[in-house]
């Protein structure tokens, strides 16, 4: 299988504690990778390391390597900004910031020197297409952000991150925070993404994971305890651990 | 690249209070010690006689010492009892409605110019205080209730927010218990704000210790060691602001030890106060 | 003596004081305001001086605390704003930051009246700038950047992490997510701080008499002497040179000390409800 990013032997620690221990897998390309685990177990460290932002905590500490597309991540002289606009982010909490809807969407793209109203304009309309926003709020662009109800902030947060024109979305529980039927349009969302994207994404459940994932990495302390296509793990998993928590045994 | 000189800039712009404190002690120092040696540390600060312009001029600052000191904590005794009192009807006793009204009054009160306060109490409480307890009015009991009121904000601020900070929990613990709400007050929420009302007590001390401009205006200036409350004084803030306008040569120079002085004291009663403020842990940057 | 009766008297006391306090402040800002407002005019608003200042206006009194505070804060903002950018953002806790605090609550515990001799043994005679508006202005500075800083750090903290996590996140470098993610929202609170600096520039005595002087004329150049209106109150009251006239000029600086306060918490007020609409 072709893969677009591979953990090999990656190791994080943000000053004593390891957050991550000896992670090697890989991640298909435009596909869903589902990484799941009991609150502590690494996920955000995994998910944080692919776009090196890991490196913003205080004491960050890694070996080993990542490679995207074949090419460290850690090679001297990455672009991290570049970095961070190839694996767009999209966290739990909604955030929209105090702007307007407008310039939410378009806001990474002015960060990259992107200034060209045409091009911007573009953009926007394809990327809150995509996100199933833009019916709701064609019609008030110019509007704040912060005016958006929970669920449409998060689709708009997932604009934005597809307005750079991202190959990697790292979906750090991006549901967490909303209600079902947001959360049913999210989920949707990700099935008709994963065409034209590789997505990782942290589940806010483990039916999540099974709706949307073909493959999935169970997290247990920092390690990766199993790792497989979707449908085996979660229907029968091979350690113990894993079939404990898949079941609601423990976590 | 372009991120790396930013952040040059920036920690300059950041060494630029520590460069300037620097900066000050320096220069102070520079110009105050050589007269301080001249004269003797002992002698500039036992003497009791000034006389900077005599054919023998005497450099004494004791009666400016004495009369900060009585001055400074004369004060206290105004701006204490009441800072702490308006401190806790704010956070405690105020029906919303005035505890909205008292934050801007405070300010406003810690914004009125000094020569405003120094002004009310030459004109409105020196006669006054001549007409009902005699004396020349213009004295270190005039000074100290104006001061009192004028170090009233520092107090209330500071205070307010040590009192603020207490947790929900242990004031909930002692309700409980069965106490009346002036119990929880006086046994509970003080003593738990305590270090934070101490910093606030000291950082007014100092207020009052370095006011000169509303001192000079009330205070009666007299080269004399006060015995008592209605007899006018000078203080060392105030005998500088007075006398650098037509001083050279080693009287310059004394006052500017006058300054050492001064700057040496206001830096302890800093150093105390930064011991007694816990500052909140400052949050950690983690983006 | 009961438990009720005793918390009866102390909350006595304590509205007492409270009621004290108020009563003060509005003795202090009535009585001013009663005996000066009389005799203010648009003459005496924009009229020059006469007999040192026994006739006439306060014209040249007026430019000069403006052109002070302004000096003052064109200076101190940047330096201020610069220091708390840095404090927060581009650096972790260590013996530095730690240093640079001592430093700014050191400077911010200071009197004015060594700020006053350091303004004139620096910047007046060593630095030769002589009493004028730049060395009035730079020992001002240098007495409000502990304001500014400090007004700076609080309202940078205010703004949520996840503002900064999401900038991060979309590629942005550190000083732009600064400019575009931080410091917008702070605004309010810089500006609430630098208009308070303003005031505090505006009431100052010591520290401008022997760095900006006390000319009466209205000043050419930065390197003009300047007289203040809380100098010239002062000057008016303590040498005993016009009552009347004292209690004018107070009441001018007081009107302005209140516009200052009114208008930093409606600045604040208005910028926050822009922000969440815009």
């Amino acid at each position: 299988m072709d893969s677009k990013i591979e953990f090999d032997h990656y190791t994080l620690a943000y000053g004593r504690d390891t957050v991550l221990n000896d992670i090697t897998l890989s991640v298909a390309r435009n596909a869903v990778l589902a990484v799941f685990g009991p609150a502590g177990s690494g996920k955000s460290g995994f998910l944080r390391s692919i776009n090196r932002m890991a490196e913003l905590e205080p004491n960050e500490r890694h070996s080993g390597d990542i490679r995207m597309d074949g090419t460290s991540l850690f090679v001297p002289g990455v672009d991290l900004p570049a970095l961070r606009r190839r694996a767009a982010m999209v966290f739990a909490q909604p955030v929209a910031l105090p702007m307007s809807i407008y310039d939410n969407v378009s806001y990474g793209l002015r960060l990259s020197g992107k200034r060209e109203r045409r091009q911007l304009d573009e953009a926007v309309e394809r990327s809150l297409r995509a996100a199933t926003l833009w019916d709701e709020v064609k019609d008030r662009l110019d509007s704040s952000g912060l005016n958006l109800s929970g669920g449409q902030q998060q689709r708009l947060s997932i604009a934005r991150a597809l307005a750079l024109g991202p190959e990697v979305l790292l979906l750090d529980a991006p549901t967490a925070a909303l209600d079902p039927i947001s959360t049913g349009k999210i989920e949707d969302m990700l099935l008709d993404l994963k065409a034209n994207y590789t997505i990782v994404i942290v589940p806010h459940s483990i039916q999540q994971a099974a709706r949307v994932a073909d493959a999935a990495a169970f997290f247990l302390n920092g390690s990766c305890v199993e790792y497989g296509p979707g449908n085996q793990l979660f229907v029968s998993p091979r350690d113990t651990r894993t079939e404990q928590y898949v079941t609601g045994r423990f976590g | 690249m372009k991120e790396r000189g930013i952040g040059v800039l920036l920690l300059a712009t950041a060494l630029g209070a520590l460069i300037a404190l620097g900066l000050i002690t320096y220069f102070i120092f520079q110009a105050g010690v050589p007269l301080i040696a001249k004269v003797g540390l002992w002698q500039f600060l036992s003497g009791t006689e000034w006389n900077p312009t005599a054919k023998v001029p005497k450099f004494g600052i004791l009666p400016m010492i004495v009369g900060s000191l009585w001055l400074t904590f004369g004060s206290l005794l105004i701006g204490v009892p009441l800072g702490l009192a308006v401190a806790v009807f704010m956070v405690e006793l105020a029906p919303p409605r005035l505890a909205v009204l008292m934050r801007p009054a405070i300010q406003l009160l810690a914004g009125i110019p000094s020569v405003i306060y120094g002004f009310i109490g030459l004109t409105l409480l020196a006669p006054l205080i001549r007409a009902t307890l005699g004396g020349p009015g213009l004295s270190v009991l005039t000074g100290a209730i104006i001061l009192g009121f004028m170090i009233l904000p520092t107090i209330i601020a500071i205070s307010e927010d040590a009192m603020r900070a207490v947790p929900l929990a242990i004031r909930e613990g002692a309700v409980a218990l069965g106490s009346s709400h002036w119990q929880v007050i006086i046994g509970v929420i003080l003593p738990a704000a305590r270090s934070g009302i101490i910093a606030g007590v000291i950082l007014g001390m100092g207020r009052a210790l370095g006011e000169t401009m509303a001192v000079i205006m009330m205070i009666g200036n007299s080269l004399n060691i006060p015995v008592s409350p209605l007899q006018p004084a000078t203080t060392l803030t105030s005998n500088i602001g007075l006398e650098m306008a037509y001083a050279g040569g080693d009287h310059r120079q004394a006052l500017f030890g006058t300054g050492v002085v001064l700057f040496i004291f206001i830096m302890i009663l800093n150093a105390l106060a930064t011991t007694f403020v816990r500052r909140p842990a400052t949050s950690r940057r983690s983006a | 003596m009961t438990t009720a009766r005793t918390q009866r008297i102390a909350f006595g006391c304590i509205w007492a004081a409270a009621v004290l306090t108020l009563a003060v402040l509005a003795l202090v800002v009535g009585l001013i305001m009663i005996r000066g407002l009389p005799s203010i005019s648009w003459g005496f608003l924009s009229g020059s001086p006469e007999n040192l200042g026994r006739d006439g206006g306060i014209f040249p009194t007026i430019v000069g605390t403006i052109v002070l505070g302004a000096v003052s804060l064109l200076i101190a903002t940047p330096l201020g704003v610069g220091a708390a950018i840095y404090l927060t953002e581009y650096t972790h806790e260590s013996l530095l930051t730690r240093a640079i605090r001592f430093g700014t609550e050191s400077l911010a515990g200071v009197p004015s009246i060594i700020f006053g001799l350091f303004g004139f043994i620096f910047f007046v005679t060593y630095l030769q700038m002589g009493w004028s508006i730049l060395a009035g202005g730079l020992t001002l500075a240098l007495m409000v950047l502990p304001t500014i800083i400090r007004t700076t750090e609080e309202a940078i903290r205010t703004v949520p992490q996840s503002y900064r996590n999401v900038s991060y996140s979309l590629g942005a470098t550190r000083w732009q997510m600064v400019t575009t993610a931080v410091l917008p929202s702070a605004l309010p609170g810089i500006v609430t701080g630098v208009i308070l600096a303003f005031g505090r520039a505006v009431s100052e005595t010591a520290a401008v008499i022997f760095t900006a002087g006390t000319a009466l004329n209205l000043p050419k150049s930065a390197f003009s002497p300047v007289r203040t209106m809380a100098v010239h109150f002062y000057i008016l009251a303590v040498e005993g040179i016009s009552l009347e006239k004292a209690y004018a000029t107070g009441a001018v600086l007081i009107v302005t000390v209140l516009l200052i306060n009114i208008i930093a918490s409606s600045l604040i007020t208005r910028l926050v409800r822009r922000q969440v609409r815009r």
